[in-house]
């Protein structure tokens, strides 16, 4: 016995749980990023608004000063809201700057940045920026006022750092990746689930299989997802072929060894009268009984040769590796294997062949198939004839399907009986006085079957039979 | 000439520390005699009320130096403001009653953070981006000599008194007194939160200027006042300092306003330049914990924050950004020009 074989295998629930799970994942990572950045875009726009208020509320109390107060001749009264409500939100720093577009500082931090002036009063501009080591967002309103002798444009910014609402953002992304992670893990929780159900029937299968006798050829009936039902149905296919090749084996033996014992009994039963010849004619056995056991002992080495053949070629057309042949080439070697015994016939060989018709095949069972063809056109020809072998199918005959046709004056075989002489043991009508197995044929068509091939029985003109095997057209070189 | 002086004064006086305008300077040796590193403080608390916690943490520090340095609110700011130091080295704590100076330090980035069990116990009031600490409780309230309204009614409220001073001016005129926030850093703070909770304040300050109220410098003067007789009441002293000179034994009455009891913090904070923020942190957490607590009741004579809750009428100064308000300089100018018209002026 030997081991099986180490083909690596693979879970498909496993497979599809990870690419289910990678793409779940993919998708979680998208749902953070997007939550990521609205967040952040919802926590800036939170925090303007703030800022904003707070900048327009500080520039309503922006006003003329009393002689003396405040430069630029403008004093501001800080609204204590306007700061105290930047407070509520978190721990954030706060600064303020409260300042002439000139520059010159009415109050609040002097290097505060301000921006660029706003277009409107009461649209304050926002920007980012850092100050004092800390990243700020700033809102810069802007005030127009009359002074006693000129307008005024006061720029009113207000920033604060962004810690609450960079941990809020921060936060609301960071729930969105909890629940995606919840979501993954529910996704993986329900596809293991679902994979499982899915495979279910794969398993049933299996086990409807495991439990069957070795004898039950019958077809496995059971209700398969389409997905599956193709499988059921190689099974049931592959069953078939493997109950048909088992019920020909069987027959195969049975007739084998029936038709062995008939020759072998022949045999014997000339043997017998052979050796009562020689007690009774003073030890001379007669010639014409050694001469039939000679017949009968040929026709059992040529029966059990055919038998071996026909298993080896049997065989070899399911196995056997496919190469490249010429058909030419494998019509001239099977001719050459004939020629002795056509030569003792007076039978010639007319080789008519197209070098460039090529198959796919084995050479040896196509060899024998040839040679079983041509066999038979020698055994059945007339004598001191001649038999045509022609190939076509390559560039030079117009890359028909490639075909070798040999034809024949014998007796050929009637319509009526065409079917039936390929059959194992069969032989036709013509045969009854020629020494054969009847094995011949069914050799030839097995190796075509194999082949893929044809095989077709056709009248010769004027007379006999011209056979012709058809091969598919091999796959084109690359 | 003006050098001459500071030089002369730097030497004769060792109360004099940099630039630093220091009142009181005490220093306190490890306890081990290998000192690992000295803790610089710098605070508002009078030397002597701060002595029991300072020998308190050198108990459970024992290899922790500690000098501490007294001085006004505003020295104190100005000195973390200005990266001041003490023999060489940076301040590692600032103490401080001025809680609008304390957040303004840390809004300009000059305190440190810190963080532990102890300071997250304490109400989200007394804290502020783990940088400043609350670890006093001071309702400002109002103080009466007993035997000066044996026959009155003790007002209970801000409108109480309204009415009172109203009904008989005669009794209290030239005899209330309160801060001057021109002077004093928490005057000005008791003032502006006043203001902002009610208008009754401005009310309250009209009569008071009209009665020619005394303004003073400082709480410990009013109470000394009071407790002479020489002052029948005064409006916004520290409750704290109140209680320990009533337990003393002074003829003080007490009133925490009904309406509603300003509660001012005195915080600590650790300056960003200091190099011994570790031992820093581990006094705030002293001062913080359930045996700091103890200490600052029983021996500091000061009300320590409470970890949860207080009772309704009592209001807690926010730590926040609110508090920057009243220190910018238009906003305080037009304040106090608000507040001399409503009582200076009528005087």
């Amino acid at each position: 016995m030997t081991a099986a074989p180490m083909i690596a295998t693979w879970s498909l629930r496993r497979r599809l749980l990870g690419q289910l799970l990678l793409v779940f994942a993919g998708l979680a990572v998208l749902l953070y990023l997007s939550v990521q950045a609205v967040a952040g875009r919802a926590a800036d726009s939170t925090q303007d608004t703030i800022l904003g208020a707070s900048a327009i509320a500080i520039a309503e109390q922006v006003r003329v000063g009393d002689t003396g107060i405040g430069p630029a001749g403008l004093t501001v009264d800080l609204p204590y809201a306007a700061l105290e409500m930047l407070g509520l939100s978190g721990e954030d720093r706060v600064f303020y700057r409260v300042a002439t577009d000139g520059g010159l500082l009415i109050t609040g931090y002097e290097d505060l940045p301000s921006g660029s002036a706003p277009q409107q009063e009461d649209v304050p501009l926002f920007f980012t920026t850092t100050y004092r080591g800390d990243t700020v967002r700033v809102a810069t309103a802007r005030r127009s006022i009359l002074t006693s002798d000129h307008r005024e444009t006061v720029l009113i910014s207000v920033a604060q750092t962004r810690e609450a609402f960079g941990t809020l953002a921060t936060n609301i992304a960071l729930s969105a990746a909890g629940v995606g992670l919840g979501f993954l893990a529910l996704a993986a929780l329900l596809a293991w689930i679902a994979i499982a159900r899915a495979l279910k029937p794969v398993q049933q299968i299996g086990s409807l299989l495991a439990a069957r006798a070795s004898d039950d050829f019958t077809p496995i009936e059971t209700a398969a997802p389409r997905e599956i039902a193709p499988l059921i149905d190689a099974i049931n296919d592959f069953v078939e072929r493997l109950r048909l090749t088992l019920d020909t084996s069987q027959q195969f033996i049975a007739e084998a060894a029936h038709r062995i014992r008939t020759p072998l009994a022949a045999l014997k039963a000339q043997a017998e009268v052979a050796l009562r010849d020689g007690e009774n004619g003073a030890g001379q056995a007669s010639t014409d009984s050694l001469r039939r056991m000679r017949r009968a002992a040929d026709e059992t080495s040529q029966l059990t040769t055919q038998l071996l053949t026909q298993a080896m070629v049997a065989y070899r057309a399911e196995r056997a590796e496919r190469q490249r042949l010429s058909l030419a080439a494998l019509a001239r070697t099977a001719a050459r294997d004939l020629e002795v015994a056509a030569e003792m016939r007076g039978i010639d060989f007319r080789l008519n062949l197209d070098d460039g018709a090529e198959i796919m095949g084995d050479e040896i069972a196509l060899l024998e198939a040839i040679r079983n063809v041509l066999d038979n056109a020698v055994k059945y020809g007339p004598p001191d004839d001649f038999i045509e072998i022609t190939v076509t199918g390559g560039p030079a005959t117009g890359n028909t399907a490639p075909e070798i046709a040999i034809a024949d004056h014998g007796p050929g075989i009637p319509r009526q009986e065409r079917d039936l002489v390929f059959e194992r043991f069969r032989r036709g009508g013509a045969g009854a006085q020629t020494m054969g197995s009847g094995l011949g044929l069914s050799i030839v068509r097995q190796v075509m079957l194999a082949h893929r091939g044809r095989v077709r029985l056709e009248d010769n003109q004027p007379q006999g039979l011209r056979l012709r095997l058809t091969f598919p057209a091999p796959r084109q070189k690359r | 000439m003006m050098r001459f002086w500071i030089l002369v004064l730097t030497l004769l006086v060792p109360l004099r520390a940099g630039a630093v305008e220091i009142e009181a300077h005490r220093s306190y040796p490890a306890r081990d005699v290998e000192a690992d590193s000295t803790l610089h403080i710098l605070g508002t608390t009078e030397a002597s009320v701060m002595e029991g916690l300072i020998q308190a943490y050198r108990t459970r520090h024992p290899k922790v130096a500690v000098v501490y340095d007294q001085a006004t609110s505003r020295a104190v700011y100005n000195a973390i403001e200005d990266n001041e130091t003490v023999d060489g080295s940076p301040y590692d704590l600032a103490i401080s009653s001025a809680m609008d100076l304390q957040i303004k330090l840390v809004n300009d980035g000059r305190a440190r953070q810190h963080r532990s069990v102890a300071t997250a116990r304490l109400p989200r009031w007394a804290t502020w981006r783990d940088r400043i600490f609350g670890f006093t409780r001071e309702p400002a309230v109002i103080i009466y000599n007993t035997q000066a309204f044996q026959d009155v009614p003790v007002p209970q409220s801000r409108f109480e008194l309204v009415n009172l001073l109203r009904r008989t001016p005669g009794l209290f005129d030239g005899r209330i007194a309160t801060y001057d926030p021109n002077v004093s850093g928490l005057g000005y703070l008791f003032a502006t939160q006043d203001s902002l909770q009610s208008d009754t304040y401005w009310r309250l300050m009209e009569i008071f200027g009209n009665l020619s109220a005394r303004l003073s410098c400082c709480s410990s003067e009013m109470l000394d006042k009071v407790a002479s007789g020489e002052i029948a009441l005064a409006y916004n002293v520290l409750g704290s300092y109140a209680q320990a000179r009533r337990d003393a034994g002074a003829p003080i009455g007490i009133v925490l306003p009904r309406d509603y009891t300003l509660l001012m913090v005195r915080t600590a904070l650790i300056p960003q330049v200091s190099d011994n923020a570790e031992a820093a942190g581990d006094f705030i957490d002293f001062l913080v914990s359930d045996a700091g607590r103890e200490v600052i009741q029983h021996e500091a004579f000061l009300s320590p924050v409470l970890p949860e809750g207080d009772d309704g009428t009592l209001i807690p100064v926010r730590l926040g950004p609110g508090l920057l308000v009243f220190l910018d300089a238009l906003k305080r100018r037009a304040f106090l020009s608000e507040w001399a018209s409503a009582v200076a002026e009528r005087r």
